[in-house]
């Protein structure tokens, strides 16, 4: 699944019924695969939005001890 | 805390009047926090439009779907990641 949304996220168009077909051979329902752009294409936006006005990170991974 | 400052200027909780206010005092209610998300104050130049994008996140983001919670936050964190997104 995250090798679908990365092929989402960089190139969209060139996603095809074959790479479809893989996620529902592991078990991805047609809905949950919708899902899975829908967050996607979500985030692309959230993303370029906080990008762009230069937002902090919330320092979430130093809150849980995640980073050095 | 000094406020981070950003490229383009947002309205801060401390600033933020009228509709922003509002829009601003309704999430806080909602979640139970005190300060607004960066990310949300992105969106105080227009408060109709930052009522709208709390709901949709709040319908597909942060609820339980077709996929799960955990499910849909490493695929939000993972695309965060590829869109070189710190934030």
């Amino acid at each position: 699944m995250l090798d679908y949304v990365t092929k989402v996220t960089e190139a969209a168009y060139r996603t095809t019924e074959e790479d479809v077909q893989k996620l529902r051979g592991h078990g991805w329902t047609e809905p949950q695969i919708a899902e899975a752009v829908y967050i996607t294409a979500m985030f692309a936006f959230f993303n370029r939005v906080a990008d762009a006005f230069g937002i902090a990170p919330q320092g979430y991974l130093e809150m849980n001890g995640l980073t050095k | 805390m000094p406020d981070h400052k950003t490229k383009i200027k947002l309205i801060e909780d401390r600033d933020a009047t009228g509709e922003v206010a509002k829009v601003y005092d309704e999430w806080r209610a909602k979640s139970g926090r005190q300060l607004m998300p960066g990310i949300l104050k992105c969106f105080s130049h227009r408060p109709d439009f930052l009522r709208q994008v709390i709901q949709f996140s709040d319908t597909v983001h942060f609820s339980q779907g077709h996929l799960d919670r955990k499910t849909k936050e490493a695929i939000a964190s993972w695309v965060s990641w590829l869109n070189r997104c710190p934030y």
